[in-house]
């Protein structure tokens, strides 16, 4: 679907991708990750038709950025950083407008907004100014209008920058949606957003990627496990050392009173359950006072914090 | 195409929409209205003129020529450097469009805000034709002239603010390029081809003395041919810069 080979960019003498390559399947979210400044935006613009790149080639369904910007805007739906809108014309004109610059027929064009407009779950501010509404309505509104050509692939420049946590999970449910019958690419500097929403994940630091990982291969599936104790934290430490089917355990530096743990691989998959019930009895049978016992997945931000630290472009898992 | 009048159609109704179009409207009306006071008042005092509807229409347009300057980049600046600055520009960029038809959008959107102030102007024309008999062959060239001469300031103006994403310099720039344009007429050793060219404030006093010269109209039509050519350059290579 999305296929980006040796992708450069230079702004005058500063080179701000440095040869990426990936690609993205076809109905993938592929979560772009990186600190700000890392070359997100530039890849995104890029792929929109909106930049073109200094080297390198970036074909979307076959098309080539290049020599054919026109096929890819037309199934690019593509929402920018900073969203485009126009404040002094009402939800409806604006995403109206939008349809008719990107060709939408015209006998299709009031069935495609209104779609639009549910999908996105503005209909009920339709009349109202742009200008006039809050920042999660006008990101969602943004949204609406980049898809409203039912593009088949969308392109999100950190959806959900700026937003309340509850517009965060309304944001985050809708890219869900959305996903189900297109690819999605979007940029975040947030972990969690990432872990949240995407499929696939690509960590770019400095114009380079340093890691591209399935999110499932990115420990997602095999998590550390918190057990915390009311007294007797370093007697159930040092049970959890002789243990054969522990791989790691160390105290927990965020809480004094609780252990990390890791398990070996053969603990996790379908006996997971069944594992876990056991060691937890047996934990409650040597009274260590087990109060909680809760999930950690730390798998996207080791990979994320290894990868910028090592800087040397590594491939884990698969993309 | 219709790309173009879709944008075209979508600029106009922003100008109605925001406070710009208004104000632009007011400071074209007031100067108009005061000036056609000013002028039929003196024609009355004078008591005799070989043809006063011309004489009026002749001083009211030549004026409105010269705040034309000043008044139509601020309508350039809006659609390009402040979109560019805003970000929507990026909603035309993306379409599946090309640069042509984004700049030539741009350049009717203006020109039919134009158009409709030029048409209540006729307000004027009418007025006078109550009390005397006009020629409307000088009027309507009197018009005409008004027309290419803003048709002209907006091209130019498009190209200044298609480089500029700040507000300020774009217009500014856009005014002292236009005046520019035209004092370089002034510059001796000029050819006097080139003279005659850009001095497109001289071009439209001749339209509304009702002397129509094929060449006049030409000359107006390559200078927007040739800026708005040059826009759609700039608008093209932004994808290739930064």
């Amino acid at each position: 679907m999305i296929e980006v080979k040796d992708l450069m960019k230079l702004y005058g003498e500063r080179k701000v991708l440095h040869g990426l390559n990936f690609s993205v399947g076809v109905g993938r979210v592929c979560g772009f990750l990186g600190p700000n400044g890392a070359g997100k935006s530039t890849t995104m613009d890029i792929l929109a038709g909106l930049l073109g790149p200094s080297d390198g080639t970036a074909k979307l369904c076959g098309l080539d950025v290049v020599t054919q910007t026109r096929e890819v805007k037309e199934i690019v739906g593509y929402l920018p950083d900073n969203p485009p809108l126009y404040k002094e014309m009402t939800v409806v004109e604006f995403v109206k407008y939008v349809a008719k610059l990107r060709g939408v027929p015209a006998n299709q064009r009031k069935s495609a907004v209104d779609r639009a407009l549910a999908d996105c779950a503005v209909t009920d501010v339709a009349n109202r100014l742009v200008g006039n509404l809050s920042k999660g309505y006008r990101q969602r509104v943004a949204l609406c209008a980049a898809l409203v050509h039912q593009p088949k692939i969308l392109i999100l420049d950190e959806p959900t920058e700026g937003l309340d946590p509850n517009q965060i999970l309304l944001i985050r449910g809708l890219i869900r949606k959305l996903a189900k019958e297109r690819t999605v690419i979007l940029s975040s500097h947030i972990l969690s957003e990432v872990q949240a929403t995407c499929d696939d994940v690509i960590i770019i630091n400095q114009g380079q990627i340093v890691a591209q990982a399935s999110l499932a291969d990115a420990g997602t599936s095999k998590p550390s496990v918190i057990f915390s104790f009311a007294d007797r934290t370093d007697a159930a430490l040092s049970w959890f050392k002789e243990k054969t089917f522990v791989s790691k355990v160390e105290l927990f530096n965020e809480k004094p009173d609780s252990v990390v743990v890791n398990f070996k691989d053969d603990f996790y998959g379908d006996a997971k359950k069944a594992n876990m019930v056991q060691v937890n009895s047996q934990l409650v049978q040597q009274g260590f006072g087990l109060t909680s016992v809760y999930e950690h997945r730390t798998g996207l931000e080791s990979l994320f914090f290894d990868a910028i630290k090592n800087q040397s472009p590594a491939v884990r898992g698969q993309a | 195409m219709s790309a173009a009048l879709t944008i075209a159609q979508r600029d106009f109704r922003g100008f109605l929409g925001t406070p710009v179009g208004w104000i632009a409207a007011c400071i074209l009306f007031l100067v108009s209205g005061l000036l056609f006071t000013i002028v039929t008042g003196q024609l009355l005092l004078k008591g005799e003129s070989v043809d006063p509807v011309a004489e009026i229409m002749g001083s009211l347009i030549g004026f409105l020529n010269y705040i034309n300057i000043f008044v139509v980049p601020i309508f350039t600046m809006r659609v390009m450097s402040e979109e560019l600055a805003q970000g929507t520009f990026r909603l035309q960029a993306g379409a599946p469009i090309s640069s042509g038809e984004i700049v030539a959008g741009k350049f009717l959107g203006i020109m039919f805000y134009f158009s409709i102030i030029g048409l209540l102007l006729l307000i004027y024309p009418v007025y006078v034709s109550v009390f005397a008999e006009p020629d409307y062959k000088v009027m309507s060239l009197g018009f005409l002239g008004l027309i290419l001469n803003i048709a002209a300031i907006v091209s130019i103006g498009l190209f200044v603010a298609s480089l500029t994403q700040n507000a300020v310099i774009s217009y500014l720039g856009s005014v002292f390029f236009v005046i520019l344009f035209l004092f370089s007429a002034y510059i001796k050793g000029m050819p006097e081809w080139y003279q005659r060219s850009v001095n497109i404030l001289e071009l439209g006093n001749e339209l509304s003395r009702g002397i129509l010269k094929t060449s006049s109209v030409a000359i107006y039509l390559a200078i927007v041919a040739t800026f708005l050519f040059l826009s759609r350059l700039v608008v093209e290579t932004k994808r290739w810069r930064v």
